[in-house]
């Protein structure tokens, strides 16, 4: 086995990209690397997330624990996480978490004096770093109703005399302690399906067992040709491999009319940001977690223990 | 429903000061409800959370009723909760129970280490984390003039939420009560409750990433239960639930599932049942029929050989929760008459290695864990035994005159052999030193006390 090399040179291609969400094709590689590439960017990937909060005063109807957590969960604009530093291993605070590199601090002071309700909401948090900001959704285009006038997350609702007055000190950290600190809403990956129609055997079929086989799916991944009359396939990637339509064949005793396998090498992937990150940016950073992490493998290459430890396998790790 | 639930029981948290009283933080309204739950409002009291649940054998810690929660969707709120208690202090009371004297909330001037706790007036800062043995209220008795302070029981720190004073009494403040808030977000070992009776402990918060995946929405379950749940209790409700939810969830609508009642449609074919209007919700949107989903191991990354039924179900967090419940000890306070170990959480006693437990030790021969549990870690005791007149209670120690020489020299103490004599047979010839648990004395003691005589024989080595 000497010699032989398993490198592969994955591939990467991407169908869509938008500000929280991108789509893209990982080629050339196994499950292992794709699943991951998601865990990474799920529990790995760091973001600022607040940390510790001190509260003033609250006199609002939510408890402090109740209002700490919720701030916790406010996603912060985070490019800066990847260069900051964790306040467990931050030199120029001793490790208390309050010095510049490694954390940002917030302030909110809001008192309602009005009889009508006061909503407080993210962007009442003021930052002492203008790269550290409770994430803008008002400008994304997505689902939400953009024209109605979009004040941020909400907090805490006051009524009048309700006063809500704190210190907040956001931290570096990943998802894996804490899920507030998770850059990604969803991250999924799919295999892209091989779907092959035994034409002939398809031609044995009346239009209406056509029409039933393709509707026996419950996603649109079949379709008829209005022309020609045949099955043709309209989207394999909306198959769900979720057998319907194999199931629908051989009740109908043709087994083998459509076959569909799994590549074992392509993935699709989905990737939805909480915002806290770009997702294009998430996907850089996973990788470059990722990488780090290999790294760390490698640093102990040349030690005696790494031979013990892996074996004959030692001299591969080394080779790369 | 209510009873054993942690849910919202009150609108008027803030005016309340019930003894204990049980608070879900986010409840959620159910997405399949009927029509008895919009006529009663219990809208207004929600007890549960819309989890999502797959039903799956994963990781083996969903084994016999256990389940997994994932711990993403406990560190984002699923199920966190409060526990508010009432300590009403009474001072007219105390006071007339003793010494007619005059009591009142004060704080001393003298003791400097409470002030960080205690408010002047004598009670505790709103919103002040209070640990165990810390005071949180202290009493100033006009007579004696000592302050004396309430402290903490049980074994978590409290959050004082709210204190409130009576005034009634116009001269001196007489009655305050003061509320504490524990917050109890879900650990391993808390109970959980679907509305249909399955309920399970979590037996472990499994990392998100680690949860299997949906390859098309990406979902994650919020709670893993086992398939051995349902055969033999039957509850197809449960099941019928998770796809009623699901459909309604992608429909964005409530489902009705009031019983007795047909909620097809009127003129609608009589084939069609319950469970095809719920199966063609699913499939309206490109989902499976059934309620199952393809779903990938988190771990690998690879297709998990089953479709596994996944769906959004109603749960309770129940009031049943490991941090009022635990019971640990190594080594702590005894009984006095026995000298075994005392019963009693609050009290840090053991837990009883009784009768059953012992048998089954024996059927196991595990004979020295037995007399390790029953005898070691008990009321182990060396006592003196007379073998003359054999008598376990007659043995009296002598006292060694002090040996004045070696002390002043500053020689260690040579350990002597403790002299004891039997008072009954007046020499200390016979005595010798078995071992037995203490409480085989104390009934030597007690049957002496109806005069009966218990003597032992002793002998040297087996059957001889």
């Amino acid at each position: 086995m000497e010699g032989v090399s398993y490198q592969r040179f994955p591939r990467i291609k991407i169908r869509e990209v938008k500000e929280d969400f991108m789509k893209f094709e990982l080629r050339d590689t196994d499950a292992s690397i794709a699943n991951a590439l998601r865990r990474i960017m799920i529990a790995e990937v760091p973001t600022i997330a607040i940390d510790l909060v001190e509260i003033e005063v609250n006199s609002t109807v939510l408890n402090d624990e109740f209002i700490s957590h919720r701030l916790g969960l406010v996603p912060l604009t985070s490019e800066r996480a990847m260069s900051m530093r964790f306040s467990r291993d931050c030199d120029a605070c001793d490790g208390d978490g309050q010095c510049e590199y490694c954390s940002v601090e917030f302030y909110l002071r809001v008192k309602c004096l009005t009889d009508q309700t006061l909503d407080v909401t993210s962007k009442d948090l003021l930052s002492s770093d203008h790269t550290v900001v409770p994430v803008d959704y008002s400008d994304v285009s997505s689902g939400f109703d953009s024209n109605s006038t979009n004040k941020g997350i909400i907090i805490v609702k006051l009524r009048r005399g309700q006063e809500l007055r704190l210190r907040a000190i956001a931290r570096k950290g990943i998802g894996k302690d804490h899920a507030k600190w998770s850059p990604a809403a969803t991250v999924t990956f799919m295999y892209e399906p091989e779907i092959y129609i035994n034409e002939d055997m398809m031609e044995t079929l009346s239009l209406q067992e056509k029409t039933e086989l393709v509707d026996s799916s419950p996603t649109k991944v079949f379709g008829i040709d209005p022309e020609s009359k045949q099955v043709i396939v309209v989207e394999p990637e909306a198959y769900t491999y979720d057998d319907e339509v194999l199931k629908k064949a051989e009740a109908m005793g043709k087994p083998g009319l459509v076959e569909i396998h799994a590549k074992e090498d392509s993935f699709i992937f989905t990737v939805e940001t909480t915002g806290a990150v770009k997702a294009s940016q998430l996907v850089l950073n996973a990788i470059e977690v990722l990488k780090q992490k290999l790294d760390a493998v490698r640093l102990s290459d040349d030690t005696v223990e790494a031979d013990d430890q892996f074996g004959e396998l030692g001299a591969h790790m080394r080779g790369g | 429903m209510g009873k054993q639930t942690m849910g919202f029981s009150s609108q008027a948290l803030n005016c309340r000061a019930d003894q204990k009283l049980y608070h879900l933080q986010t409840p959620q309204t159910p997405i399949v409800r009927t029509k008895a739950y919009e006529k009663y409002c219990v809208d207004d009291y929600p007890l549960g959370t819309n989890a999502i649940v797959a039903v799956l054998a994963y990781s083996g810690y969903d084994m016999e009723d256990a389940m997994v929660l994932n711990k993403s969707s406990v560190d984002r709120g699923l199920c966190h909760g409060h526990i508010y208690q009432t300590e009403t202090i009474d001072l007219t009371e105390q006071s007339a129970k003793s010494d007619r004297a005059q009591r009142l909330f004060r704080r001393s001037n003298l003791d400097k280490s409470s002030h960080q706790l205690i408010d002047s007036d004598g009670l505790p800062y709103v919103g002040q984390r209070i640990n165990p043995n810390e005071p949180y209220c202290t009493i100033y008795n006009e007579i004696t003039s000592q302050t004396t302070s309430l402290k903490l029981k049980g074994s978590e720190p409290v959050v004082v939420d709210y204190v409130a004073v009576d005034v009634k009494n116009k001269m001196h403040l007489q009655k305050a009560n003061i509320r504490f808030r524990k917050s109890r977000n879900p650990v391993i070992g808390d109970k959980f409750s679907s509305r249909h009776g399955q309920k399970g402990v979590c037996s472990q918060l499994w990392p998100d990433i680690d949860m299997p995946f949906s390859g098309v929405t990406g979902m994650r379950p919020d709670l893993i239960i086992n398939p051995h749940a349902f055969p033999s209790r039957m509850t197809i409700a449960m099941l019928l639930e998770s796809i009623a939810a699901k459909g309604g969830a992608l429909h964005g609508k409530f489902v009705d599932a009031t019983p007795f009642s047909n909620t097809m449609k009127e003129g609608e074919s009589e084939s069609s049942s319950l469970v095809d209007e719920l199966g063609s919700m699913l499939a309206a949107c490109g989902f499976n029929y059934h309620g199952v989903e393809v779903l990938y191991s988190g771990v690998y990354g690879t297709e998990l050989t089953c479709e596994i039924f996944i769906g959004p179900v109603y749960y309770q967090r129940l009031r049943h929760m490991v941090s009022d419940k635990f019971q640990v000890r190594s080594t702590g306070t005894v009984d006095q008459v026995t000298r075994q170990p005392i019963k009693g959480r609050k009290r840090g006693g053991g837990v009883r290695f009784g009768e059953m437990e012992r048998d089954s030790l024996l059927a196991h021969g595990a004979a020295y864990l037995l007399h390790d549990r029953l005898h070691t870690s008990s009321d182990h005791h060396i006592a003196d035994v007379c073998s003359e007149c054999g008598s376990v209670l007659t043995s009296s120690l002598i006292q060694a005159p002090k040996q004045a020489v070696q002390e002043m020299v500053g020689l260690p103490p040579g350990r002597e052999p403790k002299k004891v004599t039997c008072l009954a047979c007046r020499s200390s010839k016979g005595m010798e030193t078995v071992a037995m648990p203490y409480v085989f004395k104390y009934l030597a003691a007690e049957l002496a006390a109806m005069n009966i005589k218990m003597t032992l024989k002793l002998s040297n080595g087996a059957g001889a």
